[in-house]
């Protein structure tokens, strides 16, 4: 009993958490990242490893379905909250603590997990997903060779977004983009940016540390052979320097279908972490 | 270790292993928290993660991936084992340097349970490479069992004369070995990350040791190999942050492209130096 104890408080120094950020909501979920991040936590973006499902924003059906699904995923023991606003937060943290650290609970809870959800058909992405941007549902038809040959785009939720400072999506969508192609150390450099700015750091205050990541992966040979390899015909690496150099210049960046056209089905959430603003 | 027995000295170096493959979590948790500019328990790391992860009970466990992570943590184990420390007592001989590649062949099935057969490419083009470079001290001291190794040629470290294969083992068994992993062990939960997120921490440490001790010769003393293979780790730690982690079609092409004929050379130069000394 003792021992069990002391594991599960041991276990609670690093939860890890999923945070979902549901369409018309980034700066929500950023800002639940960097409380997280605050904690000692672990950011995670695989649901097998994730001990707590942070869901930020208001639930559309579709949109609930998708979460669902993504909250049958995570293994017990595992807590799940829903916030609509910064201020709901910590207290939001601080209850899921609690709940992950009562066993009882936990095991109550285990016995109950409910039906598996129903698979998603393939060629169909979305509207929720790692660098995915949240709301956006692909759904591709296949022809000969497994080559998709027609697609259909769709979102979901409020076209409006959240006001952000200047260059925060963009240093955000950079961060995630290296994390999509395995740089796990310049992304970290970005979540710094990202909490700075979030705070309220003035735009000049983060331009050195961006200036330092663009030089880093600018200059990386290994990357632009690595990056360059991922997806054929599409440049992660020429992708995450514009993203930098928006969010050094404090802009947002641009946004497509019709490289979609021709490619393979399993490059589909590379191709359009290219070319759809993630919203962070 | 003569005096305590051959278990005892292979379960010490077990020990070993496993506490500087926590110090290698702890450190990583360090700089990803120094990245991000918190203030970190990352010294607790491995404890939390460890903790987290037992009481993990996933939903959906498929005894391939628990497999395939236990295998991933007993290829460093048995790469450990051979080492003089406690190698020669525990087996009733001195190994040969061929316990490196059962210990890889290890790992790479236990790869392939996590990853699938796309992982075979990327297994043959670092293996062979790596083969030579273990071939290179080999043809130096003219033995393939790791004790002659180890002790070296003329009282100098081997990696004088064969600095590419010195980093060839270093690099290859504690950089691209893991990298190989890390995408599939990423998707994982539970006993099946604890376990594959051990070996590839483990991983790091005993391709250290490898080097220190074949190449470096950091023994037979065990504190100066220990000592010498905790900061290769560290280092190995902090250059590898600064790559992208390569996929397996880019790991396949590096060994086949460079990794090999740098191997290559490196024996070509070793063969002709130990003709040119008889």
């Amino acid at each position: 009993m003792i021992a069990a104890g002391a594991l599960a408080s041991l276990a609670l120094l690093r939860v890890h958490v999923l945070v979902v950020g549901l369409p018309g909501y980034p700066v929500l979920r950023l800002r639940a990242e960097a409380a997280v991040r605050a904690r000692s936590w672990v950011v995670t973006t695989a649901p097998a490893d994730a001990d707590l499902l942070l869901v930020c924003g208001t639930q559309d059906p579709e949109v609930a379905a998708a979460v669902d699904a993504l909250w049958w995923r995570v293994p017990a023991p595992r807590a799940r909250r829903t916030i609509g606003s910064a201020e709901e937060l910590e207290d939001a943290l601080d209850s899921a603590a609690r709940v992950l650290g009562d066993r009882e609970l936990q095991r109550r809870a285990a016995e109950h997990r409910g039906p598996a959800p129903v698979a998603t058909p393939e060629g169909a992405f979305g509207p929720l997903g790692v660098a995915w941007p949240p709301g956006l549902v692909v759904e591709c038809a296949t022809g000969p060779g497994g080559r998709i040959a027609a697609v259909g785009v769709r979102r979901i939720g409020p076209a409006a977004e959240e006001d952000a400072p200047p260059g925060l999506l963009a240093a955000a969508d950079a961060a995630r983009l290296l994390r999509l192609t395995r740089w796990e150390a310049p992304a970290h450099r970005l979540d710094r940016v990202v909490d700075l700015l979030l705070a309220g750091a003035p735009p000049e205050r983060v331009r050195s540390p961006l200036r330092r990541v663009a030089a880093l992966v600018g200059r990386s040979a290994s990357y632009r052979w690595s990056a360059g390899a991922d997806v054929p015909a599409v440049d992660l690496r020429q992708r995450v320097l514009a993203l930098l150099t928006a969010a050094i210049d404090g802009t947002d960046a641009p946004t497509t279908r019709r490289r979609l056209i021709g490619a393979r089905v399993g490059d589909v959430p590379a191709i359009v972490a290219v070319t759809e603003a993630v919203g962070g | 270790m003569a005096e305590i027995g051959p278990v005892v000295a292979a379960l010490l170096a077990v020990v070993t292993l496993l506490l500087l493959g926590a110090a290698v979590v702890a450190l990583r948790a360090a700089l990803d928290a120094r990245g991000t500019g918190m203030t970190s328990i990352a010294v607790l790391a491995p404890l939390a993660e460890g903790a987290r992860l037992v009481r993990t009970r996933t939903a959906r466990a498929r005894p391939a991936e628990v497999v395939g992570g236990a295998l991933l943590l007993l290829a460093p184990a048995v790469r450990v084992l051979a080492l003089p420390l406690a190698g020669p007592a525990l087996l009733g001989a001195a190994p040969g340097l061929g316990w490196f590649v059962v210990a890889d062949a290890i790992w790479w099935v236990g790869a392939g349970l996590l990853a699938g057969r796309r992982v075979l490419p990327a297994a043959l083009a670092l293996e062979a490479p790596l083969l030579l470079a273990l071939a290179s001290p080999a043809v130096a001291v003219g033995s393939v069992r790791i004790t002659d190794v180890a002790a070296g040629r003329l009282g100098l470290p081997l990696a004088v004369e064969a600095p590419v294969a010195f980093l060839l083992i270093l690099v290859v068994g504690g950089v691209l070995l893991p990298w190989a992993v890390q995408p599939a062990t990423a998707r994982l939960g539970g006993s099946a990350r604890l376990l594959a997120g051990a070996g590839a921490a483990a991983q790091v440490v005993a391709a250290s040791a490898t080097a220190s001790l074949l190449l470096l010769g950091a023994g037979p003393g065990v504190p100066l190999l220990v000592a010498a293979t905790a900061i290769l780790g560290g280092v190995l730690v902090l250059a590898a942050r600064r790559f992208p982690v390569l996929a397996l079609g880019r790991l396949a092409r590096l060994g086949v492209v460079a990794l090999l004929p740098l191997a290559a050379v490196q024996l070509g130069i070793v063969v002709a130096l130990s003709l040119l000394a008889r």
